[in-house]
């Protein structure tokens, strides 16, 4: 089921969110209790859309110095976006799973 | 081996030289080096001992804080947790200050790993990182998903049934390991203590050593000294009372073997001057025999110098008298000799002003000849242009006569016209005219003929007295030339003659100048030999005088090494103080 509605629910998030002309985004999920890449490179002001394809929920966050998000609980199938506004490099990590680990660097 | 011997005797040779000041130094320096490495030893040891234990009872320490630390980071996570259970929605918020509250247990966990020096407190920490990492984490992610999810009562279950026995298990672990953390502890402080003891306990069993052979080193040299001193002093007793035949012993060059050879040299020197002395006093009762004779005669040589230096004196007098007159008389010769040299100069400059003269005459002469030389030139020349002139007047002479000819036969043509003219008849009355002009004019013609040859006649007799004139001016040229040239030679021979006179002059002058200044010196000499003189007889007079002097204190040597003291006289004879001294050094024992 969260596998049929996933692709749906992602084109949908990246047609809400890819709205503003000139700003790139990024996707990475979750599944197997691991994020699909352990470090990408974005440009300033790109947003990073996180979507959950794993059977339990994660919570995905950064505490890093100036890039600190927190997008809660990401239940199966679900996403969210995140729109890096300064440069840096992020540790991102789930609350829940404490292995899961990557590192988003905003040039 | 043999070598080795050999160095041990140089060594102990050099020793044995040194000072004592050097040798209580270098014993001095070796027991402060001995001590000091000692001490220095004893302190490495002990600091590195206590750094070690000191640094095992920190980590052991800091080991227990981090494992209390530790505790209260899970016991943080468990609230949180419980919090999370009563409000799922809490989850957002909590469930990143958890993540952190792990990431710094972890980290402690890894900490004290490492600063787990004992393999107790290594087991024990591998024991809670298991625990944690196995059980406790697995337990608590399982917790959080069912908490996220919204199923509460399966994560409450979760957590009460299971995590908290094993959470009880990793308490009893963490007081397990404070507890040993702590025994370890207070073992590395009471070894700090031990090593701090045993490094006081080294040390001053080094000080006490050092101190004990210090004063063992002292004792030595005051004892030395103190020997040697008294054997000085006996020594100087002796020598006090006029025993010179002893000697301290000398070993070593330190001070008291420097000292020790000082006495000796000075006994022996004493020893060697009084005995010098004995013998100067026996050579001097002799030699004042001697000089008494000696001075005897040379009283009466002294007298007979003094009658000798009174005959030098009176020569030298007469000599200062002579030598005066003689300066007299060489500058009046300076004088005569002067008076030469200025009447040589005076000739010299004469002869330089008839040589100037004979020589502008030579060189009128000379022009002279050479004014004849040109008029004769002149003259010849005259003469060969007169003669030309003569030829030509010759061959004027020649034309003339053929005119005169052509002009008689034109008078003879003419008349044979008129003849002609007249058998003519009137047919030749004009032709007769013109017959008659013509023999006018041959008449003319012959006339001036006639002239012109008389006046050619005239023209050559006087350029034949011009020629004979010209030969005879010309001869009477040749002649004073002749003349002139034989004055000429005559001038020259005299300006030679006058220039040979003139360098003679000028040499006699040099000579008389060279002959002025030696006689100058000549009599400087002879001033100098009469001041010479002059001092000669005063000197022979003063010589005289001290001889006198010199007599006077020759019989006073005589009477001072006579035999006996001198009438009247407080000093005392030479030999009465030989005899004297003779008494004195006999007290003395060598």
């Amino acid at each position: 089921m969260n596998r049929l509605f996933a692709p749906i629910l992602l084109a949908l998030v990246l047609v809400v969110v890819g709205s503003n002309v000139g700003e790139a985004q990024q996707v990475v999920t979750a599944d197997g209790k691991q994020f699909s890449t352990t470090e990408m490179r974005i440009s300033y002001q790109d947003t990073v859309v996180f979507m959950n394809y794993d059977a339990v929920p994660h919570q995905v966050f950064s505490s890093s110095n100036g890039l600190r998000f927190n997008l809660k609980r990401l239940l199966p199938g679900s996403g969210g976006a995140v729109r890096f506004a300064k440069r840096g490099v992020a540790e991102v990590r789930c609350a829940i799973h404490r292995d899961m680990r990557m590192k988003i660097i905003v040039e | 081996m043999a070598h080795d011997a050999t160095f041990s005797v140089k060594a102990a040779d050099r020793l044995r030289d040194l000072t004592l000041v050097a040798k209580l130094s270098l014993t001095m320096a070796a027991l402060l080096l001995s001590l000091a490495g000692v001490i220095g030893m004893t302190m490495v040891s002990t600091r590195a001992s206590i750094a070690r234990h000191t640094r095992e009872l920190v980590d052991a320490r800091r080991v227990k804080e981090m494992a209390i630390l530790s505790l209260a980071l899970l016991r943080s996570q468990d609230d949180m947790s419980k919090a999370m259970l009563l409000d799922p929605a809490r989850m957002d918020s909590l469930g990143v200050a958890k993540v952190e509250a792990f990431d710094e247990a972890t980290a402690l966990l890894k900490r004290m790993d490492s600063l787990s020096t004992s393999a107790d407190l290594r087991r024990l920490t591998n024991n809670m990182r298991q625990v944690d990492e196995q059980q406790l984490r697995a337990m608590d992610t399982r917790i959080l998903e069912l908490t996220a999810v919204g199923d509460a009562r399966a994560a409450t279950r979760l957590y009460f049934d299971e995590y908290e026995p094993v959470r009880a298990q990793y308490e009893a672990l963490v007081g397990q390991l404070g507890a040993v953390a702590e025994a370890h502890a207070e073992e590395a402080a009471r070894r700090v203590a031990a090593a701090n003891r045993r490094a006081l306990v080294y040390i001053s069993i080094a000080l006490v050593i050092g101190v004990v052979f210090v004063s063992i080193a002292l004792y030595g040299v005051a004892r030395k000294m103190g020997a040697k001193l008294r054997e000085a002093v006996d020594l100087m007793d002796m020598v006090a009372r006029g025993n010179l035949t002893r000697a301290v012993e000398v070993d070593g060059h330190d001070e008291t073997g420097r000292m020790a050879a000082s006495v000796n040299a000075m006994v022996r020197d004493l020893r060697r001057m009084i005995g010098e002395i004995k013998s100067t006093s026996t050579r001097l009762v002799t030699s004042s025999g001697e000089i008494s004779n000696a001075a005897d005669e040379s009283s009466s040589a002294v007298v007979t110098l003094g009658e000798a230096i009174d005959q030098i004196s009176a020569g030298a007098q007469e000599q200062a008298t002579v030598t005066n007159e003689t300066v007299g008389v060489v500058k009046q010769m300076a004088a005569s000799i002067e008076a030469v040299v200025q009447q040589a100069a005076e000739m010299a400059k004469a002869g330089n002003h008839t040589v100037h003269v004979a020589r502008r005459g030579s060189e009128t002469v000379r022009s002279a000849i050479q004014g004849l030389e040109s008029t004769r030139a002149t003259v010849l020349e005259a003469a060969a242009r007169v003669k030309e002139l003569a030829e030509h007047s010759a061959r004027i002479g020649d034309i003339n006569k053929t005119v005169s000819s052509i002009a008689d036969q034109c008078n003879l043509l003419a008349l044979n016209a008129s003849i002609e003219a007249a058998r003519a008849g009137e047919h030749g009355a004009a032709f007769r005219i013109v017959a008659e002009e013509i023999r006018d004019l041959a008449n003319e013609s012959m006339a001036s003929s006639g002239r012109i040859g008389q006046l050619v006649a005239a023209v050559q007799t006087g350029m034949a007295d011009v020629i004979e004139a010209m030969r005879v001016g010309t001869t009477n040229a040749d002649e004073g030339a002749q003349q002139a040239r034989a004055a000429e030679e005559s001038l020259d021979e005299i300006l030679r003659t006058l220039e040979g006179t003139n360098g003679e002059l000028q040499r006699i002058a040099e000579h008389a100048h060279t002959v002025t200044d030696d006689v100058g010196r000549v009599a400087s000499m002879v001033e100098s030999v009469a001041a010479v003189a002059q001092q000669s007889a005063a000197s022979a007079e003063e010589m005289s005088a001290q001889s006198v002097q010199v007599a006077e204190a020759i019989t006073r040597i005589a009477k001072i090494s006579s035999n006996g003291e001198v009438e009247g006289e407080r000093e005392e004879t030479l030999p009465v103080m030989a005899r004297k001294l003779d008494r004195l050094i006999a007290g003395f024992e060598v």
